[in-house]
């Protein structure tokens, strides 16, 4: 591993924590980003960077959820809950320094797991055919739909819209021009970075010009001993951590689902489980910022495993590395581990770097990110609008794809304020290839649709994907938005 | 509750916007150019079975919408107002950004993004100070930034700016 990969990935993780640490900024903009930049990098290097801002990211939201009661990115929702009131106690730097060393903790823990269940999927995926990809990709889209903020018809109209968009142009099979209004223009389809950037990062812009004025963040300064691991504290938190990591990266390994559920759920289930708990939830209990942290880390690795042996993305941030992938003409998957288990190797090897620097870098430039949170809105709007041109016109040097971006930026920001959510439109969009490539390639080998739908229950693989669709969908849409729902704290 | 009235209806236009165009490309295809729909072989069946889910979801939801709607028209007319006045900024903003583009696209990146963020920043920044000083402190800052900023992405990045 060469110094300049790991340089590369440290740089990445101070990206990360910076634009997870800044409310408005997701990782997943982030890793949009990062990856329109690095369109250009060997695939190593690109590899690096945005595993970096990926770790980074997730690590960095809890800041501004801390010091602000704003989570920088949504997989800091939870630690909002305990960790703001902790603050108020006079408590921040126990605060940021338990959510800094759990998510360490989360992170190696979802390495960890990456490491011995990725082969094992892997082998296991390489006995999937045509009709277990289509229910795959099809259990990965609907939970997204589900499990997305509002109704879930409108989960699945934004999910429609995404799979419209990704049919534009060329049909994967025959060749054939779709919908594309006769314009060359479309004849090339979307390109769905581009998408994407508008979709997560221009939509932002126009959110943000309707919000306050400045945060407000007091007089907030930490020192580094207090940042430190605490035993006292680390000990009464440790029991929820048996769970918590695994919670988290068995959500993070569903499709579509990630560190934003996870961190959730694992934050209901624990108010649940914790008899004793070192205060009442909701009012700066250490257990309430440990959960949520680190199942959000740990889902890291359930994310990562999925997109790798599968090819499907976990979460919207592997959906992104996945694009990333194809960019560079690779594509995970069963082969994957046989025929780029480097790959493989380097990922593992740039999330351990990247978690450890991001607990390192986040202990010590904790008090700098504040200082960035300082940044008046009306300088970070303007950048922000600058980075999300930047990063779209940076993949083909093609002005067009701005006027995508900004297209899919009022897109976005009109279904945002109609409550329509805008994760599965993205995810609709690269998995909609995949699955209709598998939907057409089934019903092709099956010479009938009855045949098909037959085929679902006849082969073995296909019925469990089948229960495990049907039996997550009962639980996902009616289990955990109880479980999530109830997790907001009582106050006094 | 601060819902946004105009938006559903406009986001609702266009998802049925976007149903009648998949059915009528699918008209097309198949009167048209004769290309078959039901066949095992067809590219057209997998758009069918969007166009129809996304018909089913369209109706659903209308009904939904239809009745939240008329919740949301009990409301006083200050949100109404208020929302106007969102939605103004937005397309402003919009207009600036779009002209911003094509400017870009005819002369440089930086001189353009330069006069972009010092219009931005003056036309965002809120507070209570005087135009002028609100001016210096945007020019300041643009003119600072933009060189920086073209510096990491063409230098360090070796993206292409224009």
């Amino acid at each position: 591993m060469s110094p300049f990969l790991v340089l590369l990935v440290v740089v990445g993780v101070i990206i990360g924590l910076i634009m997870g640490a800044l409310p408005g900024l997701t990782v997943t903009m982030t890793a949009v980003l990062v990856v329109s930049l690095t369109f250009g990098w060997p695939m190593s290097e690109a590899l690096a960077f945005i595993i970096g801002a990926f770790c980074g990211g997730v690590m960095g939201g809890s800041i501004s959820a801390i010091a602000l009661n704003i989570p920088g990115t949504a997989a800091a929702v939870a630690t909002v809950f305990d960790g703001h009131p902790m603050k108020l106690r006079g408590e921040a730097d126990t605060a940021l320094g338990t959510a800094l060393f759990v998510s360490l903790i989360g992170g190696i823990f979802g390495l960890i797991m990456l490491y011995f269940v990725g082969p094992a999927l892997g082998k296991m995926a390489l006995k999937f055919g045509a009709q277990e990809y289509f229910l795959i990709t099809l259990w990965g889209l609907t939970l997204v739909a589900v499990l997305s903020q509002g109704h879930f018809i409108k989960g699945m109209i934004s999910a429609c819209l995404g799979l419209f968009i990704g049919m534009i142009g060329m049909d994967p099979i025959t060749g054939m021009m779709r919908f594309t209004m006769d314009t060359r223009f479309l004849s090339g389809g979307v390109n769905f970075v581009v998408a994407m950037i508008g979709l997560f990062g221009m939509k932002e812009v126009f959110v943000l010009l309707n919000s306050s004025k400045s945060l407000q963040i007091g007089d907030t300064k930490y020192k580094l001993k207090d940042l430190l691991p605490k035993p006292k504290v680390i000990k009464k938190v440790f029991p929820c951590l048996l769970w918590s990591g695994p919670i988290g990266y068995l959500i993070g390994l569903l499709p579509g689902t990630g560190g934003d559920i996870g961190s959730l759920v694992s934050y209901g289930v624990t108010k649940q489980l914790t008899k004793n708990p070192s205060r009442p939830f909701g009012q700066g209990a250490y257990e309430g910022v440990a959960a949520p942290e680190i199942a959000n880390d740990a889902a890291i690795g359930g994310a990562l495993t999925t997109m790798l042996t599968l090819g499907i993305p976990g979460d919207s941030v592997s959906a992104v590395i996945l694009g990333a992938f194809y960019l560079h003409g690779l594509l995970p998957g069963p082969t994957f581990m046989l025929t780029n288990r480097v790959y493989f190797d380097l990922i593992l090897k740039f999330m351990f770097i990247g978690v450890l620097a991001s607990y390192v870098i986040g202990l010590l430039g904790s008090n700098g990110m504040l200082k960035l949170l300082r940044l008046p809105k009306w300088y970070l709007i303007p950048m922000i609008s600058i980075l999300c041109v930047i990063g779209s016109y940076a993949l083909r040097t093609n002005i067009n794809d701005v006027f995508f971006m900004i297209f899919f930026g009022i897109v976005g920001y009109a279904f945002e304020r109609a409550k329509y959510p805008v994760s599965p439109i993205v995810l609709a969009i690269i998995l909609g290839p995949m699955l209709e490539t598998n939907f057409r390639q089934a019903l092709i080998i099956a010479g009938a649709p009855l045949t098909l739908l037959t085929s679902f229950v006849t082969r073995p693989i296909s019925l469990v994907i089948l229960v495990m669709l049907i039996g997550s969908f009962i639980i996902q849409s009616r289990v955990l938005p109880t479980t999530t729902n109830n997790v907001a704290p009582s106050k006094d | 509750m601060n819902e946004d009235k105009l938006l559903r209806y406009v986001s609702m236009a266009f998802m049925m916007l976007v149903c009648g165009y998949i059915f009528y490309s699918l008209y097309q295809f198949v009167y048209v150019q004769q290309i078959p729909l039901f066949s095992i072989t067809s590219p057209l069946v997998f758009a069918f079975l969007v166009g129809i889910v996304l018909f089913i979801c369209l109706v659903i939801n209308g009904i939904r919408e239809y009745r939240i709607i008329k919740e949301m028209n009990k409301e006083t007319a200050t949100t109404d107002r208020m929302n106007f006045r969102e939605l103004t900024k937005v397309m402003g903003a919009l207009m600036i950004l779009v002209l911003y583009v094509i400017l870009m696209g005819q002369f440089s990146f930086r001189p353009v993004t330069i006069l972009y963020l010092f219009v931005s920043m003056v036309l965002l920044n809120q507070l209570n100070e005087a135009l002028p000083k609100k001016a210096i402190k945007a020019a300041l800052a643009a003119i600072i930034t933009v060189p920086v900023v073209y510096y990491i992405f063409n230098g360090i990045f070796l993206v292409m700016l224009p």
